[in-house]
């Protein structure tokens, strides 16, 4: 057996934004153990939830995160308006739907770029970026912000998209889809992707089962299981919908998936805005959430987010708890680096899409 | 598999127009529902304070008897809630960012007094002198959550 060293990746690292940090416990060039630590950037935000009116909170929870910004003030809604029997009106929930799937392009072109860039398609990384932009300038446009929307709140949404305006959101968003394909052609077809991609990272979906693995990263493996199919909100007003995934398992199965989630969502929009019924945005509450607690889970673009709430009768809650999707994929990362070679370690953690600002909250 | 897959897209790329906005040769417009800062109307103001109880993060203060509405635009995260909630509109989202701020960043806007009133020279400033005064007579307000 040959000597074992310990080689620092992170808190600071080239490839990811944020801070995680592992201790690879390496034999030669390969990865016999990763060690994962986290805890850089907690805030305590959970905890102003005992500080802050039921209905401002919303502002807080959109700023767990700034990808995922509108899911969680999304889901943080949905699950007080469980608790307190509010009844949402339908344009506000198609509203969200689209302001929710919008977000989930952003996120997964936001991915793409990243990725391309880590194994140095710097090209491929600029056209994503480029593409998100549009999205980012519809968000501009409706709300009046690009990362925190204040769109989303307690019975409803706070703005209002007229039907003229959502017919050119529609053109945006199939222009978007065209000029996607390219895009998605090359990080699904190129030669020198694929020889990157395919066989690394390898995770088969009896392990995604068993450690608990959500999102696209267990739909890449087999495990299909999307939130947005059980219907919930507006998702019910839907068509249909199928989960994407993939058997393979591997780096290039959770780029596919990804890249067919963008396509998805694209339709998604369109079919929202061409079913969208008229009439009121929002259902004021009244009164104070109930002595009870409250479950509620959405599909956001990293995986399944829990949420749990518990009122006490005050406008304050008791007690507001998160379950993010990074927070069960990185029993999965830790999985996928053992036994990897050191120069596989970036591409492997960031195919995962992790989000440490919303794990550690 | 294919090779130089984005060939075609990197040739478009170099005879199109430029993707990013030209500033500062082209002034940056922002789109008209941008939320940049709020702003007051400190003569339709009414003083009624609901402002100052809506707003999530307290950056408003209304006090009645100085006849004042004061905000801390630092502190304001945009969020529309006052200008949505004031019954006689006077609030309104300017779609430019503030300017970066060194310091106290609090400006308070005080209600002139009715035309009709004499001591209206002396006691009521203008939007300008009411900012001015704000500089100097700003009080910290550093509270603990
Ligand atoms: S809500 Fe409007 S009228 Fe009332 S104090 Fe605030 S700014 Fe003045
Ligand atoms: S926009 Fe929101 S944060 Fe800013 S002053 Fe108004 S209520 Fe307060």
């Amino acid at each position: 057996m040959s000597e074992r060293t310990v080689i620092p990746f992170g808190p600071q690292h080239p490839v990811l934004p944020e801070p995680i940090h592992l201790d690879l416990v390496m034999e030669d060039e390969r990865v016999v153990q990763a060690i994962p630590q986290l805890g850089f950037i907690h805030r305590g935000l959970e905890r102003l939830v005992k500080t802050r009116d039921y209905m401002h909170f919303v502002y807080v929870t959109e700023r767990i995160c700034g990808i995922c910004s509108f899911g969680h003030s999304y889901g943080y809604s949905q699950t007080i308006e469980r608790l307190m029997g509010i009844e949402v009106p339908m344009r506000a929930e198609y509203l969200r739907v689209i302001w929710f799937e919008l977000s989930r392009i952003h996120s997964h072109l936001l991915w793409m770029g990243l990725a391309a860039d880590s194994f140095g398609y710097e090209n491929l990384f600029y056209q994503c970026w480029r593409l998100r932009e549009r999205v980012l300038d519809i968000f501009e446009k409706t709300t009046g912000g690009r990362v925190i929307l204040s769109a989303c709140n307690v019975g409803g949404v706070n703005y209002d998209i007229d039907n003229s305006e959502l017919a050119g959101i529609s053109q945006i968003i199939q222009k978007l889809k065209r000029d996607a394909k390219p895009l998605i052609k090359a990080l699904v077809k190129d030669r020198s992707i694929k020889d990157r991609l395919v066989g690394s990272g390898y995770l088969s979906q009896e392990d995604a089962v068993k450690l608990s693995i959500v999102g696209p990263f267990a739909r890449a493996s087999g495990v299909e299981e999307d939130i947005r199919m059980f219907g919930v909100g507006g998702y019910g007003e839907l068509a249909e919908f199928k989960p994407q995934t993939s058997t393979q398992g591997d780096n290039y199965a959770r780029v596919a998936v990804r890249c067919n989630e963008l396509l998805q969502s694209c339709d998604i929009i369109c079919e929202m805005i061409d079913k969208i019924p008229d009439g009121p945005i929002c259902e004021k509450p009244k009164g104070n959430p109930p002595e009870a607690q409250g479950i509620g889970r959405v599909e956001q673009p990293r995986g399944e987010v829990v949420y749990y709430v518990k009122g006490n009768g005050t406008r304050f809650l008791e007690r507001f708890r998160i379950r993010t999707p990074t927070s069960q994929n990185v029993a999965g990362m830790v999985q996928l680096l053992q036994g990897c070679e050191l120069s596989e370690v970036p591409l492997n953690i960031l195919t995962i899409d992790p989000c440490i600002s919303c794990t550690e909250r | 598999m294919s090779s130089f897959s984005l060939f075609g897209t990197s040739l478009k790329n170099l005879f199109s127009k430029p993707a990013t906005k030209m500033y500062p040769a082209k002034p940056f417009e922002p789109f008209e529902a941008t939320r940049g800062h709020v702003s007051i109307d400190i003569e339709k103001c009414i003083l009624c304070g609901l402002c100052h109880r809506s707003c999530p993060v307290g950056a408003i203060t209304v006090v009645r008897e100085d006849k004042s509405w004061s905000i801390d635009a630092l502190r304001c995260i945009t969020c529309n809630d006052c200008v949505s909630r004031c019954p006689v509109s006077c609030l309104t989202m300017e779609v430019q960012y503030m300017p970066i701020a060194i310091g106290e960043s609090i400006s308070t806007f005080v209600k002139p007094e009715p035309k009709e009133e004499p001591e209206v020279e002396a006691e009521a400033g203008s939007e300008e002198e009411a900012e001015l005064e704000a500089e100097t007579e700003v009080e910290a307000e550093a509270e603990p959550e």
